[in-house]
């Protein structure tokens, strides 16, 4: 079974705090660690930086052994390999894949273990 | 202490560099920055480190102090004793407004998180941190979300003006560095950063090492490593969108 947690928010720094606030709500219920919840929070507010809004989703699905993170749309910026290097340290997987209306969406993948 | 004592220790140290005069010096007026820190203590700061950060105003103090002045060293030093205290405070400020109950609360958890991580071998869970300290969870979330508002102090800043910062055990981390290509985006965005900053960017991303690990080896909490990356990954990614805005 999978648990989904989806929020929409403006692409705007000031909401960072509040997805990140939710993914920390999320973690704790999925009793991860704390510094896994901490970079599960870094990886995805880098990843809403490359939003092109006017708006934002955060879609955060828990697996048995997994979190999945999709964020989207992003501009082409979430392709850029030097931001793939940084967000590659933080998750054990990330893709970026094309949305149905053509649009850009990064996938971020974190094992539910102890931070890497 | 009388005067004529304090001004022949002075003497010994200013003038002949006798460095145990002046650590006597430093002794004799610890109850002095203890006073002066007190009345800066229940601001969120640990009284301990306002002591110890009076206590470097006070040597900064004697060795500026000019004996042909003819004032007493304790009238001298308040001024710098004070102005240090209060830059730490100014160092260390919370970027939005946190209600005390939530900072003391963070900085508990805080402290609770690297005890625990030593304790169970790996970081605690928000439940684990929560039952350590007596709260509920959602309690434990508001804390630890709001310490993100928490500025620290630069680990560069020195602590005496005249002198260079260093950060011990550099020289491995510089090497990983030097090894990015010249020019490259990364090197860039590390170039952006302060020496400390890079450090611990270089451990936790070209290295790997975990958060815990980089606060074991730098000798800070995992809550301060977690700030210092939010903070250096802000500071890179500005200095990418400025290179690829000039590119």
């Amino acid at each position: 079974m999978t648990d989904v947690v989806s929020i929409s928010v403006p692409a705007a720094p000031g909401w960072t705090g509040v997805v990140e606030l939710v993914l920390a709500g999320l973690g704790a219920r999925l009793d991860l660690p704390y510094d896994r919840i901490d970079e599960l929070q870094l990886a995805t507010t880098a990843v809403l930086e490359d939003a092109v809004g006017p708006d934002v989703r955060v879609d955060a699905s828990a697996r048995a052994d997994s979190v999945d993170i999709r964020v989207g749309p992003l501009g082409a910026a979430a392709a850029d390999p030097a931001r793939r290097r940084v967000l590659d340290a933080l998750a054990d997987r990330v893709a970026v894949e094309p949305g149905e209306e053509g649009d850009t969406w990064a996938v971020l993948t974190f094992a539910r273990g102890g931070a890497r | 202490m009388p005067s004529d004592a304090q001004r022949a220790l002075l003497v010994a140290y200013l003038e002949n560099g006798d460095v145990r005069a002046r650590d006597r010096l430093v002794e004799e007026l610890m109850p002095l920055v203890r006073s002066l820190a007190n009345r800066y203590a229940g601001r969120g700061e640990p009284t301990e480190d306002l002591v110890q950060v009076g206590a470097i105003g006070l040597v900064k103090a004697i060795d500026r102090f000019e004996l042909e002045k003819g004032v007493e060293l304790s009238t001298y030093a308040v001024p710098t004793i004070v102005g240090e205290i209060r830059r730490h405070f100014r160092d260390r400020t919370w970027g939005v407004h946190v209600p005390r109950r939530l900072k003391e609360l963070s900085m508990r958890l805080s402290r609770m998180r690297d005890e625990l991580s030593a304790e169970l071998g790996r970081s605690p869970t928000v439940a684990e941190l929560a039952e350590a300290v007596g709260v509920d969870e959602e309690e434990a979330i508001d804390a630890l979300e709001a310490s993100k508002a928490y500025a620290p102090r630069s680990l560069d800043q020195p602590y005496d003006d005249d002198e260079p910062a260093r950060v011990p055990g550099l020289a491995d981390e510089e090497r990983g560095y030097a090894a990015l290509e010249r020019g490259s985006v990364v090197r860039q965005g590390l170039d952006a950063l302060e020496e400390r900053e890079r450090r611990i960017v270089v451990l936790r991303f070209l290295r790997g090492m975990s958060q815990s690990e980089i606060a074991a080896e730098v000798g800070i909490s995992q809550m301060h490593v977690s700030r210092l990356l939010r903070k250096s990954l802000e500071t890179m990614r500005g200095r990418l969108e400025e290179t690829e805005v000039t590119a």
